[in-house]
């Protein structure tokens, strides 16, 4: 009940915004009542998640939705695991400081509150569904909002950023849907190909495995939309023929089908992530977001990438996965290294910061790729930090172009001397996403790297090698900036700069708290999050490629 | 079951197509009150005769039975009913819409006679079963489309209608042969029968006979002009944009529809018993659909104007349906109803929104809709609802319409092992990222528009907003709560192969 709560809870709020009429003041006190409301539920629930056996899911609720014929049961199937719940606190989290870093916002107030809480409504649905159909619907739903908030309330160029954002996430969510599509039929399948059978005696149909596993999982009904339950059929089926054995030896253009699900998949959330050379959509949309929208794009929606993955596309194809272990390592340094890069070139300050989204963003991936505990920890782990440091990071920026009005980082200078209090909170922000150890963004990328290298695909060590590289361009490229922005002579522009207001420290504290604190004691983390993962890696760990 | 006869037991007969005989009755009575009335009240009195006409076939044909075989020409089933309940409520939204647009000057009494005799074609078209039943049908409908779409009178109506006769005559013709040659093959012109010989058995002795595949292509020709599946959907955007906006809206919906009722009856006759020739007819229905959304939806990109724009949108959701059909199975019908039922909705909720932006600002070009989102707020929401739906975004029933389809396409590769539909599914799904880049062309006038458009306020009167709200609040509805549409529209498809 307190999940459903805390997903429908902003749309209700939408609802009473549309309806108080005219009245911008209530508008913008509703938001931020809302948003604390729901940060306050996630807390909760994530809160719950702490102890949880593997496998296992808090605040869960599985009641029917929709029933047709034998095999269409879709359900409205909710829960949350370590993993799940760090990021839906994380959403709770960014849902505040953005809802009071939008106080700026003096267009059409009513309709940005609106399309604010409904993000919302989607992000969270996302994060808590355990059905992939419901998954599909709450993924979907975010879209349009997020087109609404870049198109309306963004920059210069924000017609065109917002559609090639919508354009960009859907492209990829037709093969998410896809797969699914294929993955239902496939379960649903009576009989598996004699191929398969003849090869694996023990080779069971979904239903089949169900009816021989009735205690398993809460014993549920065998539904081919339960992602607990697609996980471990994925689990048993490991060098059996995977999940999609019904189709048999079916290969296009050489490949099993199962390979093209699997990256079919997975382009839909590098997409999100962004993964190069899926990232084009990642800086237009975030140069032209205002300053709220930025944060929760960085903070949440890139998480939802890495957390699509976790959830469904390696769990559903772990052979698949543990094969393309040196295609992910590839990507991830490729997008570590060239994002480091691109961010050097930058002379825009948001610029830079989303190209460096891009850059710490390939550390996950590269976690993801190493198959190990520590690595996919490490990567998890990253998800949380980047989003509360690059969330931060867009509100230093924010505030900075709130007096500046432009983000050229050529043109200003001192701003230390004359906004002591946000320059330090700047600072801080700054050397936790260079990694710097005490701060949070240090563990990620740590035990990123710890993991890769002793990574099991071809090249391991190289790759790592080079992705340390990413390290050193991260500082120049931070370095430089700080040393323009707040030090040295102050600039004439910036002379009668104010200092930062009570409501922009309050937006930015929450997210300097756990910046710190996470990086003196990054335990709760690890503690909520291992359990849930484990499954991954012992599923992994069965295809004998993980070492 | 009643034996099947030609000449039917008449009272039975009645109780089955008693919407039907509604609207027969309904025609005369219009010409009457036309000659006998006084001469101002024409229009209003003719539409009144229509609407009661249109709303009462609608009702009694919700409850009209359905399963009795009671001629060996026409099927009372659960694909006529159905058919025949999309072609009314299509014409009821037509009628309203049609009183009330400015691009009609004044509604005459034809035009409403006209509106009655194509519904009444295209009832009976999706309850043809004989080839000649068919055929006159589908003339009914058309000619009495000719007609409607050339209402205008002015230079691009008279194109449009020009345009449409040219291109139906042709495909009239390409289909007549394809039928003489099935006749030739069966010996009759019934599609299936209990009883006596028929074009099912036909099938299954042809087998995989080139001669006969290309007979059955041909008929499809006929019908794929019916439904503008490529490459027959030339005529589509000059007659969506020379008629007047409530016709499209019919040509879009009600026409299409029957166009694919006759297309799965068809094709249900012919692959039902697993005849050898079925699988060549399949392969290529599932390239028409996937040229068809393709063509549609690359050449909607450019477009500028709304109701061109949503002609090639119409080609495309034909194509979409199409891949539907290809896979010829009950669950494929099914799923091509429910798709058929949403977009019912959303296209007729569409045009007419288009129609009363035509109406306020005398124009259907999408700068036209600009500031739309400020200056009417409940009608720019509920273009958006539509336009997402046709997009096949969640949560909107558009998704689960464009779900359930590709559900079945992905099933047929799965069981046949046929890549060819495997890869058909994605360029299909894939395509309707190409949409979204279109459709976001109204929602980008809508709202993200500048400053200075969106000033003014939007008339419309409380009739266009109940209309509007009635064809918008079920794509909403039926977004989240679909399992009662989707159980009706598979008993609705039961028993057809």
């Amino acid at each position: 009940m307190l999940l459903t709560l805390a997903i429908f809870l902003p749309f209700l709020g939408m609802i009473l915004i549309l309806r108080a009429k005219g009245d911008d003041e209530k508008a913008r006190n509703l938001g931020l009542v809302f948003s604390i409301v729901t940060f306050v539920l996630c807390s909760i629930v994530a809160y719950k998640t702490y102890g949880l056996e593997s496998g296992k899911y808090a605040a869960e609720i599985d009641v029917s939705w929709i029933e047709l014929g034998d095999s269409f049961h879709v359900r409205y199937h909710i829960g949350v695991d370590g993993l799940s719940g760090m990021l839906i606190f994380l959403t709770g989290l960014l849902a505040i400081c953005a809802a009071l870093a939008s106080w700026g916002i003096k267009k059409n107030v009513r309709g940005y509150w609106a399309m604010f809480l409904l993000l919302h409504t989607g992000v969270i649905g996302t994060f808590a569904s355990l059905d992939t159909f419901l998954f599909y619907m709450f993924w979907e739903l975010m879209l349009l909002p997020m087109y609404f908030l870049i198109g309306i309330w963004g920059g210069p160029r924000r017609i065109y950023a917002a559609i090639k954002f919508f354009l960009y996430t859907l492209w990829g969510s037709v093969f998410l849907l896809a797969g699914i599509l294929v993955v239902y039929f496939a379960l649903s399948a009576d009989k598996l190909p004699d191929e398969i059978t003849a090869k694996n005696p023990q080779a069971l149909t979904f239903s089949a495995w169900r009816a021989a596993n009735p205690d398993s999982l809460n014993g549920a009904d065998a539904n081919v939309f339960s992602i607990p339950q697609v996980t471990a059929y994925a689990k048993y089926m490991v060098g059996k023929g995977g999940i999609l054995a019904a189709f048999g030896d079916l290969s296009l253009f050489g490949h099993h089908i199962a390979w093209w699900i699997f990256w079919g998949m997975f382009i839909a959330f590098a997409v999100k992530v962004p993964v190069f050379p899926f990232h084009t959509w990642l800086p237009d949309a975030h140069v032209e977001a205002p300053t709220p929208i930025s944060v929760i794009l960085a903070g949440i929606l890139l998480k939802l990438g890495g957390y699509g993955m976790l959830r469904l596309n390696f769990p559903f194809f772990p052979q698949v996965f543990a094969e393309a272990a040196f295609c992910l390592g590839v990507l991830g340094v490729v997008s570590i290294v060239y994002g480091a890069l691109v961010a050097m070139a930058q002379t825009d300050f948001k610029k830079m910061v989303a190209y460096s989204s891009v850059s710490h963003m390939g550390f996950c991936i590269l976690g993801f790729a190493s198959l190990t505990t520590e690595g996919i920890n490490g990567a998890v782990v990253q998800l949380f930090n980047h989003g509360t440091i690059s969330g931060l990071l867009f509100l230093v920026v924010g505030v900075l172009y709130d007096r500046a009005h432009h983000r050229d980082l050529n043109r200003f200078g001192g701003v230390m001397w004359k906004m002591p209090v946000y320059s330090t909170m700047a600072t801080i922000a700054i050397f936790a996403s260079i990694g710097l150890p005490g701060l949070s963004g240090f563990w990620g990328e740590f035990l990123a790297f710890v993991g890769s290298f002793s990574g099991h695909y071809h090249h391991a060590k190289i790759i790592t090698v080079i992705a340390t590289s990413g390290l050193v361009f991260t500082a120049a490229y931070y370095l430089r900036a700080i040393q323009r922005v707040y030090l040295g002579k102050v600039n004439p522009a910036c002379e009668d700069f104010p200092e930062i207001t009570k409501r922009e420290k309050w937006s930015m504290l929450p997210l300097l708290v756990p910046t710190i604190l996470f990086g003196v004691y990054p335990k709760p983390l690890f503690d909520m999050i291992s359990t849930s993962l484990n499954t991954l890696v012992e599923t992994v760990k069965q295809t004998g490629l993980a070492g | 079951m009643l034996a099947e006869t030609w000449i039917p037991d008449l009272s039975a007969l009645f109780s089955h197509f008693m919407a039907e005989s509604i609207l027969v009755i309904a025609i005369p009575v219009i010409v009457v009150a036309d000659l006998l009335g006084k001469p101002e009240g024409r229009d209003r009195r003719a539409h009144s005769v229509a609407l009661v006409a249109l709303v009462t076939a609608f009702l009694v044909a919700l409850f009209q039975p359905t399963g009795a075989h009671l001629t060996a020409l026409l099927r009372a089933d659960g694909l006529a009913k159905i058919f025949r309940l999309l072609a009314l409520g299509t014409g009821i939204v037509a009628a309203i819409s049609a009183l009330r647009s400015r691009d009609l000057p004044r509604a005459h009494t034809e035009f409403f006679v006209l509106l009655l005799g194509a519904v009444l074609g295209a009832c009976l078209t999706a309850a043809a079963n004989d080839l000649a039943m068919l055929y006159l049908s589908i003339e009914t409908l058309s000619i009495c489309g000719y007609l409607l779409a050339g209402f205008k009178k002015d230079e691009k109506g008279a194109e449009a209608a020009m345009k449409y006769v040219l291109f139906g005559a042709i495909s009239s013709g390409l289909m007549l042969y394809g039928m003489s040659l099935l006749y030739g093959f069966a010996g009759t012109a019934v599609l299936t029968s209990a009883t006596g010989p028929s074009i099912a058995d036909a099938a299954m002795r042809a087998g995989g006979d080139p001669l006969f595949v290309v007979a059955v292509i041909l008929v499809f020709a006929g019908l794929a002009y019916k439904v503008a599946a490529a490459p027959f959907q030339f005529w589509c955007p000059d007659v969506y944009e020379g008629s007047p906006t409530s016709v499209a809206a019919f040509l879009a919906v009600a026409s299409k529809g029957a166009g694919f009722a006759a297309t799965l009856r068809v094709i249900a006759a012919i692959s039902g018993g697993g005849a050898a020739s079925s699988e060549t007819i399949q392969a290529f229905l599932l390239i028409a659909a996937v040229v068809t959304m393709t063509v549609g939806n690359v050449a909607a990109l450019r477009q500028t104007n709304a109701k061109r724009l949503l002609a090639y949108s119409a080609i495309a959701h034909a194509g979409t349906l199409l891949l539907g059909v290809a896979v010829t199975s009950e669950a494929g019908v099914t799923a091509v109803i429910f798709y058929m039922v949403i977009y019912l909705f959303m296209t007729l909720g569409a045009f007419y929104i288009v129609s009363l932006v035509e109406n306020e600002t005398g124009r259907a070009d999408i700068d036209s809709f600009e500031g739309l989102g400020f200056r009417a707020p409940m009608l720019a929401l509920c273009m958006g609802v539509c336009l997402i739906s046709l997009t096949g975004l969640p949560p909107t029933a558009g998704f689960l319409g464009k779900f359930f389809l590709f559900k079945e396409v992905f099933a047929y590769a799965g069981r046949e092992g046929s890549s060819l539909f495997f890869w058909g599914g994605i360029i299909g799904l894939l395509n309707s990222v190409v949409a979204l880049a279109y459709y976001t062309k109204f929602l980008r006038a809508m709202y993200l528009c500048d400053e200075d458009r969106k000033q003014g306020t939007f008339k419309f009167a409380g009739v266009d907003r109940s209309v509007v709200l009635a064809l918008t609040i079920p794509i909403l509805v039926l977004g989240i709560l679909f399992q009662s549409l989707g159980l009706i529209a598979s008993n609705l498809a039961r028993g057809l192969f």
